[in-house]
């Protein structure tokens, strides 16, 4: 399969600060991919480079077939949706939408009907006359989405649509959103720091970090197989627990932060020829608070729980740890012991164990080797 | 009492505070309105009245019983016409020129400056803040037939006989619009500086080329701004007195120096006020074309 969208080694530095160090990126024909960062990983940065409003010092962008790296903004062919909607506050909603029109010299019936057709798709044909400071937030969006994909865009651009919703619109525009791409079948990329976003709408997910992506993949793969220990502790509400282990010299004994732990089942199936330091990343959701006598349970005391509504969250700090051990989030959902009791805490599941130093996927040496 | 809650806000009271706070920080006020009512208000009324007595010929004794005579000698007589067709034309051509100079100015400050913001601003208001007097005179060494605009020229061989400026319209509107430039730029530098540069990405990535980006989408968000800068620097430009007086070398006359002359030469106070008066009236037919004008640009902006 060749891409549809292929950029290769995107570089962009600002002043002295890298935003984009070597992004390589390949998106196929109708996929929803979604950049994924927290703020300053530079995915806004490589939005505004695929649109054309910012130039890289390095790389290339071809899409389609044609090698777009040279071309200016108004010659891509490419809708944006900006977070804060950006529409013209002197033009009507129609004038808005069928601006790209006029820009390509189209105009009468052909233009009104195609501004017809993509105020239809975002259920706002009633609302043409309307100037944007009469529109909600919500409307202003969805002009701002009819006036990009008016163009017959190549490439949908949605730079963190929902950022400026309630938290009830965002739900709902959500939803729109995946219908909005199965219905026009465009290539869309989002930017969103927004994790929840991101897993429920995309094809894809890259997830940025400083200016690089480390991982791209389906949301699925990305959340039970992190890359990296970035990825790993980004992902998830709250994301996995990172157990800082070392190898300990009695046998079938690891340190967790200087407290011994005996681990059984998949936790010690993993950990079986543990060499270095590393990260083990487990779910909060694949624990499980045991009587601390349990075989292969970490002994912890209860430190806090806190109720999210229909679930808990349980804070336990693993005892003997040094002070800097972080605490481990479990998941539970029936009425915790007390806060103070010791409890014993059971790994169902592992994510992956990452090397403490890189953070890159650990690779250990299999069983009795 | 005053009672706080527990964010330390006073919360019983409040009300009545605000009242209290609001009749005293309007006695705030006074002083303002009493120095505007004394200084300009009087004057300018008294100025008004004055403009239909009269001042019978050969005498500096004031008639007070009212008449237009005044203002029918201005436009019956092409000496006061012609002056105020000249003072008219010069304006507006200083508003073109400052528009034409001051938009990409202001766009450079707003969009560009960066760091450099804070000393453009300043650099900006000098020629306002330092008066009219001495940058009219540098501008006399720059445009006078030994200055060095054609000292530069004749070196250079382009020309052999000065160019004349000084005591020309050409060398008062260079002085008028290096005077009130800044005037068109601050305005428009706060209309700017609302008009969001996401505008002008969305409208380039919807296919408008710089140059649309421009008439379609940055001049008219501007329009406010340039409309505001304009009455500002024509009004200016249609009273200013010292740089035409100075740059005209006293060859041009303007309606800000016949009024002068009148009032202090000839020393015909009704004339000078009536001539004041029409200068005032221009002004306000001004206003109110604008404030038409601003309503028909729409609320919505």
């Amino acid at each position: 399969m060749t891409p549809y969208l292929k950029l290769r080694d995107v570089t962009k530095t600002y002043d002295s600060a890298v935003a984009l160090s070597g992004v390589g990126l390949d998106i196929a024909r109708g996929e929803f991919m979604t950049l994924l960062g927290p703020s300053g990983s530079g995915k806004t940065t490589l939005l505004r480079i695929v649109a054309g409003l910012l130039t890289p010092d390095r790389g290339t962008l071809v899409l389609g077939g044609d090698d777009m790296t040279a071309r200016p903004a108004w010659e891509r062919d490419i809708g944006l949706v900006f977070q804060n909607y950006a529409l013209f506050p002197h033009m009507d909603a129609r004038t808005n939408v069928g601006f790209g029109l006029e820009m390509r010299g189209i105009a009468g019936a052909e233009a009104a009907r195609r501004i017809d057709e993509a105020l239809e798709i975002v259920s706002m044909g009633e609302y043409g006359t309307r100037h944007p400071s009469e529109l909600s937030g919500g409307q202003q969006q969805r002009i701002a989405i009819a006036r990009a994909i008016a163009i017959k865009p190549r490439l949908l651009l949605l730079d963190e649509p929902l950022s400026n919703l309630d938290a009830v619109l965002r739900q709902s525009v959500r939803g729109e959103l995946r219908e909005l791409h199965s219905r026009t079948g465009l290539t869309t990329i989002m930017v969103t720091h927004d994790q929840v976003e991101a897993l429920a709408l995309a094809d894809r997910v890259a997830l940025m970090e400083a200016g690089k992506i480390v991982q791209i993949d389906t949301p699925e793969r990305l959340y039970d197989q992190p890359a990296t220990a970035f990825v790993a502790g980004f992902l998830g509400a709250p994301p996995a627990n990172l157990m800082p282990l070392a190898p300990h010299r009695a046998p079938g004994v690891v340190s967790l932060g200087g407290a011994e732990w005996r681990p059984e089942g998949v936790a010690a199936a993993c950990l079986a020829g543990l060499d270095r330091a590393v990260l083990l990343a487990l779910r909060p959701e694949a624990l499980r608070i045991v009587p601390t006598d349990t075989t292969g349970a970490i002994v912890g005391q209860l430190r806090a729980v806190e109720y999210l509504g229909g679930e808990r969250l349980a804070h336990v700090e693993v005892v003997g740890a040094a002070p800097e051990t972080p605490t481990v989030c479990v998941r539970i959902g029936h009425a915790p012991p007390e806060p103070g009791q010791p409890v014993g805490i059971l790994p169902d599941a592992v994510t992956g164990l990452f090397d403490r130093e890189t953070g890159a996927k650990s690779a250990l040496p299999p069983k009795g080797a | 009492m005053r009672s706080w809650d527990n964010d330390g806000f006073a919360t019983t009271g409040t009300s009545a505070r605000a009242v209290i706070e609001r009749a005293q920080t309007s006695w705030l006020l006074v002083p303002g309105v009493v120095l505007v009512a004394s200084v300009f208000l009087a004057p300018f009324l008294l100025l008004f009245a004055m403009s239909f007595w009269s001042q019978p010929e050969g005498t500096l004794l004031v008639d007070p019983s009212p008449t237009l005579g005044n203002y029918q000698r201005i436009f019956s007589d092409g000496f006061y016409l012609r002056g105020l067709m000249r003072t008219l034309w010069l304006s507006v051509a200083t508003v073109l020129i400052s528009l034409i100079l001051g938009f990409p100015v202001a766009y450079w400050i707003v969009r560009r400056a960066r760091r450099l913001r804070r000393l453009v601003t300043a650099l900006m208001l000098l020629p306002i803040v330092c008066g009219a007097l001495l940058p009219t005179l540098g501008l006399v060494n720059l445009l006078s037939p030994l200055g060095i605009i054609n000292g530069s020229l004749r070196s250079l061989g382009v020309i052999d006989r000065a160019i004349p400026l000084l005591g020309t319209q050409f060398g008062i509107l260079i002085g008028l619009v290096q005077a009130f430039l800044p005037l068109m730029v601050l305005p428009l530098v706060a209309v700017l500086d609302q008009v969001p540069r996401s505008l002008e990405d969305a409208a380039m990535s919807l296919g408008a080329r710089p140059a649309q980006v421009w008439r379609r989408v940055v001049v008219p968000l501007a329009a406010r701004g340039a409309l505001a800068g304009s009455v500002l620097v024509f009004c200016a430009a249609l009273t200013s007195f010292v740089t035409p007086q100075i740059l005209g070398q006293g060859k041009i006359a303007t309606f800000a120096a016949m009024t002068w002359q009148q009032a202090s030469l000839v020393l015909d106070w009704p004339f000078a006020a009536s001539l004041a008066m029409v200068m005032l009236m221009l002004i306000g037919a001004l206003g109110v074309s604008v404030a038409v004008l601003r309503r028909s640009l729409g609320q919505r902006l």
